[in-house]
């Protein structure tokens, strides 16, 4: 079956047929194992899992080459992987409840919420801020469980009940700020996200690096990760081995409620204030980051290493653009066709196979 | 041809031969189907039965020279799928066909709404309408209701009165001419006792007319609804008599083509055996099967087989945690289960494991990796610290198993899906037997799977059994329980009708008892 895949065919096919295994990472033995026989698919197989990241070097090349004064710099770079920070660590969230089959469409407005609850408390009431960073989480968590109530109880697609709890949460942030803008965030929130650098790169680029570790380990060498990749890619097959499914479903959504109240600490941390606004942007380029990095790394799953460089691709690509000139509608334009290229792609690799994780 | 109007058939086929390549499925068959008669046509599996059915309905063209006359006018070319509708034949399956998120009155006039969209509909006159067609035959439903509100029974018979509708409205040049209504084992998944009810419709819908044709697995049925039956064997029509005085024995013997063996009361109570380490289940209820007890011992491979509906598959699913029973227990390793609240988890614990049918959607997830695959349901075997999993050790045991049930190619990395339909079957049976449990459930374990890997996997359930697990394995394909089982239990209307061992399981008698109606 596997020779025949090889010879005379596409790169589709070979896509297709990529092992997107948990050994890739993790485990010699398996390219070992693979034998000499299957070198042209081993090639094919090292360049769709590069894609992303060689056209993410590419970029840097040609920006640099068109504007070799300010893009190259360590101001720049600094910018891009530190204020970007957050739009990882949301992304990450949203990992999880994609890894198990499900959307969450709240993260976008959990995140708005956390911020202004920082903004507002901290920034408004002058409550402690460890305090209300206590609250923000907890926030997050609790959105998350709601969501899974609604998912859980009534059987409710979770793309709605997440849309619908999205929009909810950005009408209760304008509520609880009145629609302005809080400023004088806790200076120790800033210095430990934006201020506090190592080798240039602001501290919270080096907190998205520690989550998406822990991400990675979760997803790829616990089982915990591996009934959750279950859930979301056979799930009455989970379902009939045991696996508490709907458990794992709810647990998802907490973690991305959790994920996206941090992130948005940290956001109302980069920018020292909070607009109740603002945050809800995040939406579309966290899923364009999540979708993108679904078809690298290991193509044909939602992964935390495609996601990390997916997302640093997609903010160079606008960060570049925008220093050569662009508007600022370049950044809707860029994102909204990188997510529906990355779903396109995706489904180019897996053949007729549709739907099935991506 | 004048005369024929009136009573000439309404269905008339000569010479109809169909071959798949060299497997002759119809031979030279025929059937002339009456008007204001229930036409019964029946055969055991591979009779020739449902590719008859499928030419009618235009899904195979059959083999030149076959002559197909509907209502009068003969069919040359293909039927085509509403091409045999406009001729006036209308089809109900199994699978009923309705849209449950409608209303009864809008599953019945879905052809019209559909052919003739009008910018509005008045309601209230549609209703009416449903109302007084429905109760012209008999059926007093609300037609505002929603179908997915209604049982099973009421839905085929809104169903079957739609069927009855559209044979009236569907050839209007045919003149007051009736149509062919062909209920393809419609009846099988219905509960006994709506059978009846649909049995008054079906009349009043050949009272109009119109004939019947009834195909279906149960003799007896047959003999109750039909008014003529066809009987096909090995592709051929081995009788075409009247039912009336024929006995239900004379029409099985047709079906199977031997005479019955006189039986000696093969029915043994179930809890023959008891050892400690056996499984036994008592009083099994669920939506088909019906108060079933069994035991099966280790090392024991247990056939389980019926008609469809008989619920011989039901019991696998039920002692696998996949479906929820309404009653019975099953004892196993001097443990009691409830079966009532019996869930995978509890089986898993229990130490059964299933097999599914429906391997893309229950066995297997296609898209992920064979080592994945096998490993899921064993991963707490493998999980160090912090839920970390040991990912050598673990791989070990896949490839052991991988080479145990000889799956190929044997590389744990490869996607499920592209594996061959029968090493993705030795992927599910491989995965089901990675715990190592006291009790492997199959239902229909060699289906979509070729000949050489369905024997090598009939292989290893012997070799499975030999190295003392029980096995339990339900399947209509009664040539697989004769190479496989030490015992077969047949299944009749959820109840268990015969206990066949030793030289009594063979293809022959177990295709008998399961058309047999000895309870």
């Amino acid at each position: 079956m596997k020779e025949e895949g090889l010879d005379g065919q596409g790169v589709n096919v070979a896509v297709e047929v990529t092992p997107s295994g948990v050994g890739l990472l993790a485990d010699d033995e398996q390219l070992v194992a693979r034998g000499p026989s299957s070198g042209r698919k081993r090639v094919s197989d090292w360049l769709g899992r590069s894609a992303v990241p060689i056209v993410w070097a590419a970029v840097v090349v040609i920006f640099s080459i068109l504007r070799p004064a300010t893009f190259p710099t360590i101001g720049t770079f600094g910018a891009i992987f530190g204020s970007e920070a957050v739009l990882v660590i949301v992304t990450l969230g949203l990992l999880v409840p994609l890894r198990a089959g499900d959307y969450d469409l709240s993260v976008a407005g959990t995140l708005t919420l956390s911020s202004m609850i920082i903004g507002r408390l901290n920034g408004g009431a002058r409550i402690e801020i460890w305090i209300c960073v206590a609250i923000a989480l907890a926030i997050g968590v609790g959105v998350g469980l709601l969501n899974g109530f609604f998912v859980r109880v009534f059987g409710i697609n979770p793309f709605i009940v997440t849309l619908g709890m999205g929009t909810f949460l950005l009408g209760i942030t304008l509520l609880i700020s009145n629609d302005q803008t809080y400023a004088g965030v806790s200076v120790a929130l800033d210095d430990i996200t934006e201020t506090d650098r190592f080798l240039g790169i602001p501290l919270e680029f080096y907190y998205a690096l520690a989550l998406c570790v822990i991400v990675w380990y979760v997803f790829e060498h616990t089982t915990l990760g591996r009934r959750l990749l279950f859930v979301g890619s056979g799930r009455e097959v989970a379902r009939l081995s045991g696996v508490r499914v709907e458990r794992m479903r709810v647990g998802a959504l907490v973690v991305s409620g959790l994920l996206a109240a941090l992130a948005g600490i940290f956001f109302a941390g980069t920018s020292g204030a909070a607009n109740p606004t603002a945050g809800s942007f995040f939406l579309l380029p966290a899923f364009a980051a999540a979708f993108l990095g679904g078809t690298t790394i290991m193509p044909g799953r939602f992964n935390a290493w495609g996601t990390i460089v997916a997302a640093y691709f997609l903010v160079t690509g606008v960060t570049g653009l925008e220093i050569l000139g662009a508007q600022s509608w370049v950044q809707t334009v860029f994102y909204g066709g990188a997510l529906v290229l990355a779903v396109a792609f995706a489904q180019l690799s897996k053949g007729r196979q549709s739907q099935e994780i991506i | 041809m004048a005369e024929a109007t009136t009573s000439g058939p309404l269905l008339e086929i000569e010479g109809l031969s169909k071959s798949f390549g060299s497997t002759q499925a119809l031979d030279r068959a025929w059937l002339k189907v009456m008007p204001g008669r229930v036409h019964g046509l029946v055969g055991q599996n591979g009779s020739g039965k449902s590719t008859l059915v499928k030419v009618l309905a235009g899904y195979h063209d059959p083999d030149p020279g076959a002559r197909i006359v509907i209502g009068g006018r003969e069919v040359t070319h293909t039927l085509g799928g509403g091409g045999s509708r406009a001729n006036g034949l209308y089809f109900v399956h199994q699978d009923l066909g309705v849209v449950g998120a409608l209303s009864v009155a809008e599953n019945l006039f879905i052809d019209r709404f559909v052919d003739q969209p009008k910018a509005w509909v008045r309601w209230r006159a549609e209703h009416a309408k449903a109302s007084e067609l429905l109760a012209s035959f008999g059926v007093r439903v609300d037609p505002r209701r929603k179908m997915a509100e209604l049982p099973v029974a009421v839905q085929a018979m809104v169903v079957i009165v739609r069927a009855a509708e559209r044979l009236r409205a569907g050839s209007p040049e045919s003149g007051d001419r009736g149509g062919v209504l062909v209920l393809d084992e419609a009846t099988a998944s219905l509960p006994l006792a709506a059978r009846d009810q649909l049995q008054s419709v079906v009349r009043a819908v050949v009272a109009l007319g119109h004939a019947v044709l009834f195909v279906s697995h149960f003799p007896d049925e047959v003999l109750e609804w039909a008014d003529h039956v066809t009987v096909l064997r090995d592709g051929r029509v081995v009788a075409d008599r009247e039912t009336q005085g024929m006995t239900e024995d004379e029409l099985v013997e047709l079906i199977i083509g031997r005479q019955m063996e006189p039986h000696q009361g093969v029915v043994v109570p179930a809890s023959s055996g008891g050892s400690t380490s056996s499984m036994v289940v008592t009083g099994l209820t669920g939506q088909e099967v019906d108060g079933l007890s069994f035991a099966v011992q280790p090392g024991e491979v247990l056939g389980l087989t019926g008609l469809v509906g008989s619920g011989f598959d039901e019991v696998a699913r039920i002692l696998g945690g996949a479906s929820v029973a309404r009653a019975g227990e099953m004892v196993l390793d001097g443990r009691r289960w409830d079966l009532t609240a019996f869930s995978p988890a509890a089986a898993r614990k229990a130490g059964v494991s299933l097999v599914p049918d429906d391997r893309h959607r229950l066995g297997v997830a296609p898209a992920l990796t064979v080592s994945e695959n096998i490993s899921l349901s064993v991963l707490d075997r493998y999980r160090g610290v912090a839920g970390r999993i040991k990912h050598r050790r673990l791989r070990q045991e896949v490839r052991r198993l991988l080479a145990d049930y000889d799956v190929r190619p044997p590389d744990p990395d490869l996607p499920l899906r592209s594996l061959s339909g029968g090493n993705q079957q030795k992927v599910v049976i491989a995965k089901a037997m990675a715990g190592a449990p006291r009790v492997l459930l199959l239902d229909e374990p060699t289906k979509g799977v070729d000949v050489g890997a369905r024997s090598e996997i009939l292989e290893k359930l012997r070799d499975v059994a030999r190295a003392g697990t029980a096995v339990v394995c339900s399947t209509t394909d009664a040539s697989q329980l004769e190479d496989l089982c030490d015992r077969v239990l047949v299944l009749r209307r959820g109840r268990l009708c015969a206990e066949l061992t030793g030289e009594a399981i063979n293809e022959d008698r177990i295709v008998e008892e399961t058309y047999s109606s000895v309870v």
